[in-house]
């Protein structure tokens, strides 16, 4: 469905060029949620943002993103904007600014239907309204964003994103800032959606990528770290940040890592995870380790695996 | 739909409401032919019966001066509404489009309005008053020339700062291109503040107006009130009326508009806690 190969993000700027996202490759299956996790600032949302053109002007995109058999580096900005919404979704975080203060949630309905050629009568955005688990839409439709909770708000943004019915859905960190109850709401909700249609989805929350995902990439400072079918990635975990990083987890030790991840502006020889990891070896400082494959669907950038 | 009213904001509405009446009724009011002189019976002062003749006496022609004010209320409204009209719709597109493209063409943009602003408005006006001479469309595009620039640099700021936000990235995620996102998501989120220097500028405006017009650069072929306020210069200490009348219309649509424009702006501010007046 989805192929990124050999993707690097870069942008220009008086320290140099700073290249936030690196080498990623990883392909999202027909009706399959793959899920990136990792923490702020490692290039996930980049990513996210990429696929559709929607990185800023002075952002340099290299490598490849095909959507089934379009290059989507290649294609031209008109042809991209049939694809968005139509054919791909989007959901953003923070669902307070991604909804237009100044008009009621009907009135961006149709108008996000208008633009991409459905008819917005009134059956079909109160299906679609109840397809996001809202109760009462009718009420709900005529509401303005600051009238609505968090949760309303999310999934008023989610049912913006799969308006025009789209193959796939990139959903970026839809659950912050959402507390508790709510977030498990929304991922009941994706939980559904997402037997319809592949989501690619981008989380910091290890307990939202464990509920939803089929298969799971780690990144770490623009780097894709491991990536393997989620079961068997929360069994066990082979790459030390990965490991890191479920030790985190209040279920676990809830043990931080020491340290904190490389700034984009700094260039490592070596390991990116290098000064950090517990296992570092001779050859971790000066050598870049490469993503190998260790099992059947499971690939690690470590040269305790090389 | 809940509309509140603040305590400036129906001053403003009730003193420019009663001006826009009185201009809009003019024909109607006006006790006296306006242009009609009448050589025995200058500068007679006011008498406030119903039955005189010249309530707000005459001038130095023998003119009814009530008559007068009324007919120059109309004019100097709808100089005041071309004006702000004109220079609204030039100076948000303009700066709309140079705040959301950005780069090369706003700095183009900026650097033009600078140069505006680089001169004192009242100078530029003058200039250009003089060369169309005394005509409505005259003054009209001399005040516009000044008063676009502020409509570009505020309508500039607030797309810049609507702009990146992020329903703007979801609807171009979804398809949008840039002149639905302009039109649909930008505009109407920078209405407010371009409504209170509208408002505010109606004020400036009429008295910029009026001002050309007393140095003689204004209207000639109607009454007009910065006009009719010089004309009474030479009379000030023996007709103090012929000069006080139209200077009281003046202040009381600048007040007005400057009231509507101070309660427009502290009922779009969030911040503000103060005491609202619900009307609807």
């Amino acid at each position: 469905m989805l192929k990124l190969r050999d993707v690097r993000i870069s942008f220009p700027s008086e320290e140099g060029v700073l290249v936030p996202v690196d080498t990623v490759d990883l392909d999202v299956n027909r009706n399959e949620t793959f899920t990136i996790i990792g923490e702020s600032g490692c290039g996930k949302s980049l990513i996210a943002n990429s696929i559709l053109g929607l990185l800023p002007k002075d952002a340099q995109v290299s490598g490849r993103i095909y959507l089934e058999d379009d290059d989507l580096l290649t294609l031209t900005e008109k042809a991209l904007k049939r694809i968005r919404g139509r054919r791909v979704g989007m959901v953003f975080q923070n669902p307070s600014s991604s909804l237009n203060p100044v008009f009621t949630m009907r009135s961006q309905l149709a108008e996000i239907m208008k633009y991409s050629g459905k008819s917005a009568t009134i059956n079909k955005m109160t299906e679609i309204t109840k397809s996001v688990g809202i109760d009462d839409p009718i009420r709900r439709l005529a509401q303005y964003p600051h009238q609505l909770s968090g949760g309303f708000k999310q999934r008023f943004a989610v049912a913006f994103g799969t308006a025009s019915d789209p193959d796939m859905l990139i959903a970026d960190e839809p659950t912050t800032g959402l507390d508790i109850t709510i977030k498990i709401q929304l991922i009941e909700m994706l939980a559904q959606l997402h037997r319809e249609r592949s989501i690619l989805l981008i989380t910091h929350d290890l307990d939202v990528a464990y509920t939803l995902s089929d298969r799971i990439a780690v990144m770490y400072a623009g780097e894709i770290v491991e990536i393997a079918s989620a079961s068997a990635f929360f069994s066990r975990q082979f790459h030390p940040y990965a490991r890191s990083l479920m030790d985190s987890h209040p279920s676990r030790d809830m043990k931080p890592i020491p340290g904190t991840a490389p700034h984009i502006s700094q260039k490592v020889e070596g390991c990116r995870f290098n000064d950090r990891c517990e296992y570092g070896h001779a050859c971790c400082c000066n050598k870049h380790p490469e993503l190998v494959q260790v099992d059947v669907d499971r690939f690690v950038r470590c040269h305790a695996y090389a | 739909m809940k509309i509140t009213i603040n305590r400036s904001m129906s001053i403003g509405l009730l003193l420019a409401g009663v001006m826009v009446l009185v201009a809009l009724f003019a024909p109607w009011l006006a006790p006296n032919d306006p242009y009609q002189a009448n050589l025995d019976e200058r500068l007679v002062s006011p008498t406030l019966t119903a039955t005189s003749e010249y309530p707000l006496g005459t001038d130095h022609l023998g003119r009814c001066i009530l008559s007068r004010a009324l007919f120059a209320t109309r004019i100097s409204l709808i100089i005041g509404i071309s004006v702000i009209s004109l220079s609204l719709f030039t100076g948000t597109v303009i700066g709309a489009v140079s705040g959301y493209v950005g780069g090369v063409v706003d700095e183009v943009i900026m650097r033009v309005v600078d140069a505006f602003l680089s001169f004192p408005g009242m100078f530029v006006a003058l200039a250009v008053a003089g060369i169309f001479g005394g005509s409505i469309i005259g003054l009209v595009v001399a005040l516009a020339l000044v008063e676009w620039t502020v409509f570009a640099r505020i309508s500039r700021g607030s797309v810049i700062s609507v702009k990146n936000m992020d329903f703007v990235l979801a609807s171009r995620s979804m398809g949008a291109g840039n002149l639905h996102i302009l039109r649909y998501h930008i505009l109407p989120n920078i209405t407010s503040p371009l409504l209170v220097i509208a408002t505010l500028g109606m004020g400036y405006v009429i008295l910029a107006a009026a001002s050309l017009s007393f140095l003689g650069l204004g209207i000639s072929s109607y009454p007009e009130l910065g006009m009719m306020v010089n004309d009474g210069r030479y009379f000030l200490q023996s007709a103090p009326h012929v000069m006080f009348v139209p200077g009281m219309f003046i202040v009381s649509i600048v007040l007005g508009f400057n009231f509507i424009g101070d309660g427009l702006r502290d009922i779009f501010d969030p911040k503000d806690t103060k005491q609202r007046w619900r009307v609807f």
